[in-house]
């Protein structure tokens, strides 16, 4: 395939300034479990390659799933020809930064290859999980658990003479289950996930998980409802990584900047409280947004967007790099060959500070601690929302009664500035999911637990 | 390599396995060629052209099921991924209920769900259509475009069984999106966002252009509304929650899993008398028609709701041997890499008598509401969440817009509180959509 590849891009690059290749051959499984029952078990394997090419200052981008030299060289014409039918348009021509050419074949380390765990074992795992769930409380009235594994083996090749393969497995187990008791129902879910095989169930025992999830369904099922308004909050690392991704991550993504972001021109200004620092990086091992490269061929690396409460680096490709003047910093991703790569986000978090847990508790006379992120969205204006599943009232530095999920929301900005307690409880990776920006991406989360004040959305 | 040597593979594959000793087997072809132009930073970023195919096999041994797909179409592997769905339904578990696959039926005739057109769009002409959105929104510098696309994609399924079942169908989208938001050196405005989608080539970019250019705009001096109690008028594209809480409440998957708030309410009221929605999955031009749905059982049209009272449950054919009824046709899967789940087509919701702004007109105070971003549980309906697009009606007018506002509650209560639908339906990805005016919501502002 190498050849073929080296072939289509000598071909390529006489029609072009820059052209690069990449082909991904992706290896999927999954079994999903309800209610004790086996509902799915799926395995696929497909694979494809696609062509970018830069004319002119004009980006065009074609797939293939067709891999022969003539499909090949097709697929590079019809870059090619893309690029140059949008060139018009441009009223600012792209060009890149600089990056090291890079040879390298590497293999994210794996011990238990999810290809290799037969799927008596993989059955074994979430069935395992489900009767945990039941086991727990006889208000259980559902379960569902999930199970997958992702393999992908990369090569990617650019006129630059960039040439690198990667391989990257990623496995995933999530549970969601369901409590009722008469009129009331209460959901509630949990996930891991990581770039690693199947050793992450030797590390996060599964039935944890699943317990996890079933004392979260049957405590809410008649916990109040969430309170409304204004409040001093402990959120706890997973919420604390959401909001260094979804709140304040996507305004540092370069392209965004471009467009507007609250952060435009802010650079060196103050952006969150003194004590606060917050990353994205590639490199924490078995992290679910780690690679090696990206796909532009930059090395991943860990950059610090906040210093101690400054704006130090926004994220960039090798486009937005060239308009800032600065390094790539290794967030070109792209979900699969079948889509080009956009800034994205790797690991993000907010560094840890100093307080224990009970310090940061036992200090809150007034406010609530909230548990268990559900994801969420942020807007231009900074304003951001997430989804909680649990919350506990503060009262008198200790915790106090109950309350379902709701809707946290606040300004990105200002929550930022108004962190006033970092714990020292830093943890990285294993809180993965999926971040939604045009297309789906691998990212982890991390951080302390941490207080600040945000708005409910409750009763 | 001509697509009918792919379909001979298939089915010598399909031959093969059954040989083997699969008792049933089905095979899901399907092939799209995207056309889709980006537009970020107010610029035409890239023109991106996808041309994706593959094949997914069900196959059944002593009724477990099995499934693998591959997109690679030399017969060896077609053949080596159909033997693995035999495989995996081996060591699968076995359904006592299970009847069989969909045996071959005359299939509705469904019109206008492919157009020539626009699978003969050019990649200039694509390009000219996003150049119109980009211009027309950019006539007013203060808006600026976060995101905009054009989105070609021309389709084509197949789909085969060991029942002799054969069917093929062509369908064609266009889709035009813009997410833009406003800024000043005093503001920034929230993302204003709406999208023309459609089977045919009939969408007028300018007049989606102009539409969101005024909405972005009118979201610039936004403030934050007093906390309270009051009504709220639902826009077309913010009544995702309360369609999505009925649309998975009727799902049969999650009635018998035990986690629908709509389980054993079939003849119950569940919404108000105003309220009355249908599946239709044949209907001309729908964005969800087909005339066979992910199995091969014709799609119908489905009472759900009528005058607020719970009729039907939708079900493919696993759910529905379960409990010993036959398939309302209402298989759904988005690609061959997933085998048939359960869905809706196209949500038709009952039409009012009333336009929008006559049902703004009997507001005194309440909150216009563009879209809702948060997070919803159709499990047992609590949603929560930050008002977008949202602007404050008072004494019959729109007025303010709204900036850190959130709305709480629970969409099975939301139902019931339905005061008015309008007469005015969008085209909206699950179907033409009213706006609808609901009291009793909580919104949450200032102190």
């Amino acid at each position: 395939m190498y050849d073929l590849l080296t072939k289509t891009i000598d071909y390529g690059q006489k029609l072009t300034d820059f052209l690069e290749i990449r082909c991904e051959n992706i290896v999927d499984f999954e079994v999903a479990l309800e209610n004790g029952e086996i509902k799915r078990i799926s395995e696929g394997n497909i694979s494809g390659c696609c062509a970018r090419a830069l004319y002119n200052g004009s980006w065009g981008f074609a797939v293939t799933e067709i891999l022969t030299k003539e499909s090949l060289f097709s697929m590079v014409k019809s870059a090619v020809s893309l690029a140059k039918g949008s060139e018009k348009s441009k009223r600012q021509k792209i060009e890149l930064a600089e990056t090291k050419i890079i040879e390298d074949n590497v293999i994210l380390p794996v011990k238990k290859d999810p290809t290799k765990v037969n799927t008596e074992e993989k059955v074994s795992i979430i069935k395992r999980m489900d009767e945990t769930v039941f086991d727990h409380s006889d208000r259980i009235t559902s379960c569902s658990v999930n199970l997958d594994s992702h393999t992908v083996e990369k090569t990617y090749i650019n006129s630059e003479g960039t040439n690198f393969t990667e391989k990257i497995t990623r496995t995933e187990a999530s549970i969601f289950a369901v409590a009722k008791d008469g009129n009331l129902i209460s959901p509630a879910s949990e996930s891991i996930a990581g770039t690693v095989g199947f050793e992450i169930f030797d590390e996060f025992e599964p039935e944890q998980l699943a317990r996890i999830v079933a004392e979260r369904a049957t405590k809410l099922l008649k916990a109040r409802l969430a309170p409304a308004g204004e409040f001093t909050v402990i959120i706890d690392p997973g919420i604390v990584g959401l909001l260094a991704h979804e709140a304040f991550g996507h305004c540092a993504e370069a392209d965004f900047v471009i467009s507007g972001s609250i952060l435009k021109d802010k650079i060196g200004e103050q952006m969150a409280a003194e004590n606060v620092s917050l990353i994205d990086e590639g490199l924490t091992e078995g992290a679910l947004g780690s690679f090696k490269y990206d796909d532009e061929g930059v090395p991943s690396q860990s950059t610090m967007v906040v210093k101690n409460g400054y704006l130090e680096s926004y994220l960039h490709n090798r486009e937005t790099a060239k308009i800032f003047g600065v390094e790539p910093t290794g967030n070109a991703r792209a979900q699969s060959y079948a889509q080009d790569p956009l800034i994205r986000m790797r690991n993000t978090a907010i560094l840890p500070g100093d307080w224990s847990f009970e310090e940061l508790i036992e200090d809150t006379k007034d406010g609530v601690y909230l548990k268990g992120s559900m994801g969420g969205q942020a807007d231009s204006n900074g304003e951001f929302m997430f989804g909680i599943q649990e919350g506990y009232f503060l009262e008198n530095g200790e915790i106090g009664v109950p309350f379902r999920g709701a809707t946290i929301s606040g300004n990105a900005i200002q929550v930022m500035l108004d962190i006033d307690a970092l714990g020292k409880d830093f943890t990285m990776g294993r809180e993965g999911g999926r971040c939604g920006k045009i297309q789906s991406m691998w990212v982890d989360l991390g951080g302390p637990h941490l207080r600040t004040r945000m708005k409910i959305g409750g009763e | 390599m001509q697509e009918a040597d792919y379909v001979s593979y298939i089915e010598d594959a399909m031959k093969k396995t059954l040989r083997k000793g699969a008792n049933e087997i089905e095979a899901f072809y399907s092939k799209a060629n995207n056309l889709n132009v980006r537009i970020e930073k107010n610029e035409i970023i890239n023109e991106k052209q996808q041309k994706t195919h593959g094949v997914g096999f069900r196959t059944i041994k002593n009724r477990a099921m099995g499934y693998s797909y591959t997109n690679q179409f030399e017969s060896h592997i077609i053949l080596e991924t159909a033997s693995k769905s035999l495989d995996i339904a081996k060591i699968s578990q076995s359904y006592d209920f299970w009847e069989g696959l969909p045996t071959p039926k005359k299939l509705p005739p469904v019109k206008e769900i492919y157009d020539p057109k626009i699978s003969n769009i050019s990649a200039e002409e694509a390009v000219e259509l996003a150049l119109v959105m980009l211009n027309t929104v950019r006539e007013d510098k203060r808006v600026q475009v976060d995101t905009g696309s054009v989105h070609i994609m021309d389709v084509e399924t197949i789909l085969l069984n060991s029942n002799d079942i054969f069917y093929e169908e062509k369908s064609t989208y266009i889709v035009l999106l813009l997410m833009c938001f406003a800024r000043t050196d005093e503001d920034i405005g929230s993302f204003a966002f709406d999208y023309e989608a459609s089977r045919k080539y009939n969408i007028d970019p300018v007049e989606l252009a102009i539409r969101i250019k005024d909405l972005t705009i009118r979201g610039l001096g936004a403030k934050e509304p007093e906390s309270r109690e009051c009504e709220i008028l639902l826009d077309p594209n913010a009544t995702r929650e309360i369609l999505g809480t009925i649309s998975y409440g009727i799902n049969s998957e999650n009635i018998q899993k035990k986690s629908s708030p709509f389980e054993g309410k079939i003849g119950q009221k569940v919404a108000s008398e105003l309220l009355s929605i249908e599946d239709h999955g044949v209907i001309d031009g729908g964005l969800n028609s087909t005339s066979f749905d992910g199995e091969g059982t014709p799609p119908q049209r489905t009472k759900i709701l009528t005058k607020g009272e719970l009729k039907a449950y939708t079900y493919n054919c696993f759910t529905a041997f379960r409990e010993g009824k036959e398939s309302t046709g209402h298989a759904s899967r988005a690609s061959y890499l997933t085998p048939p789940r359960v869905g809706v087509t196209n949500l038709i919701v009952g039409l009012g008598s009333k336009t929008k702004e006559e049902l703004i007109d009997e507001i005194d105070y309440g909150i216009y509401i563009g879209r809702i971003s948060g997070n919803f549980r159709p499990q047992n309906g609590m949603i929560s969440g930050t008002i977008k697009q949202g602007f404050l009606i008072e004494h019959g007018e729109i007025t303010t817009p709204l900036i850190g506002t959130m709305v709480s509650g629970n969409t099975l209560d939301w139902m019931k509180n339905v005061t008015g639908i309008g007469k005015e339906p969008k085209k909206t990805f699950i179907g033409p959509i009213p706006p609808l005016r609901i009291e009793g919501v909580k919104i949450i502002g200032r102190k």
